[in-house]
């Protein structure tokens, strides 16, 4: 198992020193080399989640798992994509893949050997010496992919990693993914709210919803990759969770009424 | 921007060239040098600048005595400044603990500190200090007051440069470096230095203005002895305008130097923080 999340709650205190109970009782487990969607609307823990797991934050309750050690704050070991750019601007761009085996103290050519292998990965070699502003949003998402796969992680959680990018480079970047992951074997947790997204990479998607966060549901997607957009299965799939998070989304605000 | 760079440079020129021009109309029209003097004799104190000037000393010597103590002064303000600034700006104790006293004392201008520097600090000079009696070098004229009193021209800018640095970067090259394995220290070392960089800088270049803008005050105190400054208000006891002129023009000229100097040996870092998106 890549990764195990246990019973895991979290709150917050806002401003205002209320309580917020953000997740409640998230239960999962992910198979090693899995890619395992989680869709849900705005809100609803997803992020949150994603930053217990790699110890960003630290649960309030319940514990989570990495390759069955238990996880502290601020001390795992694993591949992250922002949402946002997060590359190092004063760092070139193999420097920047090479980062976390610098932090490892491994030597200068061999970080740089396994750097330039990422890169090819990705399809970036020519972008050795170029700075991050130098490139484009796709680009520099694609350089903090290797960057994160540079340290072998047991799992890369990516958190709506191509959310600010344009239909078709989104598309181009779905496809480097999966071609990233075929050959790498690592596992994947990805998170989205583009339903079409979630569907064409997963092999499973957790729909997540409510206040706070809960699991809703959860789907195997049984298509044969590469999976066509317009298949009959794949619109199936689309509705069906569609549907659910609809539901979800009814459910809420009438509650809150 | 297209156009060459002799264009750009003859561009620049005009409005000199124009205020030259009005001056020595105005000039030869008042016919009172001890008011304003006509540009040749001006230009002739340029022409010397290794000859006595008014019994201070020659221009050059004048101006090496200011830069020296501004060298200094500016020296111990960096060397002590960034890494107290660091400091506050990372472990929130050292923040709360100097804060108060800082936000007091940076509203008093360094001139303030003047008669505190001479009733404390004497008239000992570096000299002095390294057990020379008198040197009949430069070191006789930088006096620890003076180089006291620059300390907090240049000390406040970069100081809150500092902090400012590393309190503002983005906590997203933070949070990726943990997920890379980055422990605290490593963090510090490798992502938050290299990002407050750029604000380090602009502390130091502004730091090194108020320092030049100070020691010319400074040395028109009592108890200075000698500088650009102590040139200019001598020579106004005097009625020279021609060398108050002249070190105008000179105070001018080495500020700007001294700002692109500084702004050429860090040219590589802040590059990326303009370009950052």
């Amino acid at each position: 198992m890549a990764v195990r999340v246990v019973a895991v709650g979290k709150n917050f205190i806002t401003e205002k020193k209320e309580n917020i109970k953000a997740l409640d009782k998230i239960t999962f487990a992910q198979e090693k080399e899995e890619i395992l969607c989680i869709v849900g609307p705005t809100g609803c823990g997803k992020t949150t989640l994603l930053r217990l797991i790699a110890g960003l934050d630290s649960p309030s309750e319940g514990e989570i798992y990495i390759d069955d050690k238990k996880t502290e704050k601020n001390n795992v070991l694993i591949g992250f994509v922002f949402q946002q750019y997060s590359l190092f601007p004063w760092r070139n761009v193999i420097n920047n893949v090479a980062f976390g085996l610098e932090i490892k103290g491994v030597a200068q050519k061999e970080r740089y050997k396994r750097g330039r292998e990422l890169l090819q990965l990705v399809g970036l070699e020519k972008y050795i010496n170029a700075y991050p502003y130098e490139l484009s949003g796709g680009m520099q998402q694609r350089v903090a992919i290797a960057r994160a796969l540079a340290i072998n992680p047991e799992t890369l959680l990516m958190d709506e990693p191509f959310g600010a990018l344009d239909e078709k480079t989104r598309y181009y970047l779905q496809d480097e993914l999966i071609n990233i992951w075929q050959k790498q074997k690592s596992s994947i947790i990805f998170v989205t709210h583009n339903i079409d997204e979630a569907i064409y990479l997963g092999d499973r998607i957790m729909i997540m919803g409510g206040q706070p966060g809960k699991i809703i549901k959860e789907v195997m997607i049984n298509i044969e990759r590469p999976r066509a957009r317009n298949s009959k299965a794949f619109l199936d799939y689309h509705l069906f969770i569609r549907e659910t998070i609809e539901d979800v989304i009814e459910k809420q605000t009438k509650e809150e009424k | 921007m297209k156009g060459s760079r002799f264009k750009t440079l003859l561009a620049g020129l005009l409005l000199p060239i124009l205020i030259l021009s009005i001056w020595e109309t105005l000039a030869i029209r008042l016919q009172n040098p001890s008011i304003l003097p006509r540009v040749e004799k001006v230009v002739n104190r340029f022409l010397h600048p290794f000859s006595d000037v008014l019994g201070t000393g020659s221009l050059a010597f004048n101006l090496v005595v200011s830069i020296f103590r501004v060298f200094w002064g500016f020296l111990f303000a960096s060397v002590i400044a960034i890494p107290l600034g660091l400091l506050m700006g990372t472990i929130r104790f050292f923040h709360d603990f100097f804060k108060p006293l800082i936000e007091m004392l940076r509203q008093l201008c360094p001139i303030a500190w003047i008669p505190f520097a001479l009733a404390v600090f004497k008239t000992y000079s570096v000299g002095s200090i390294l057990g020379l009696r008198y040197t009949a070098t430069i070191l006789d004229h930088v006096q620890l007051g003076m180089i006291f009193v620059l300390f907090w021209g240049g000390f406040f800018p970069i100081l809150l440069n500092a902090i400012h640095g590393v309190v503002n970067v983005r906590n997203i090259y933070i949070e990726a470096a943990h997920t890379l394995g980055a422990n605290q220290q490593q963090v510090f070392k490798k992502v938050i230095l290299p990002a407050a960089l750029p604000s380090i800088v602009t502390g130091l270049r502004v730091g090194l203005g108020i320092c030049w803008f100070v020691i010319i005050a400074a040395e028109m105190m009592p108890g200075s002895d000698a500088g650009i400054g102590y040139l200019i208000i001598h020579a106004y006891d005097l009625a020279e305008m021609d060398v108050i002129i002249c070190g105008m023009i000179l105070i001018g000229i080495i500020g700007a130097l001294l700002s692109k100097g500084l702004e050429s040996i860090f040219k590589q870092i802040p590059s990326w923080q303009a370009k950052e998106r």
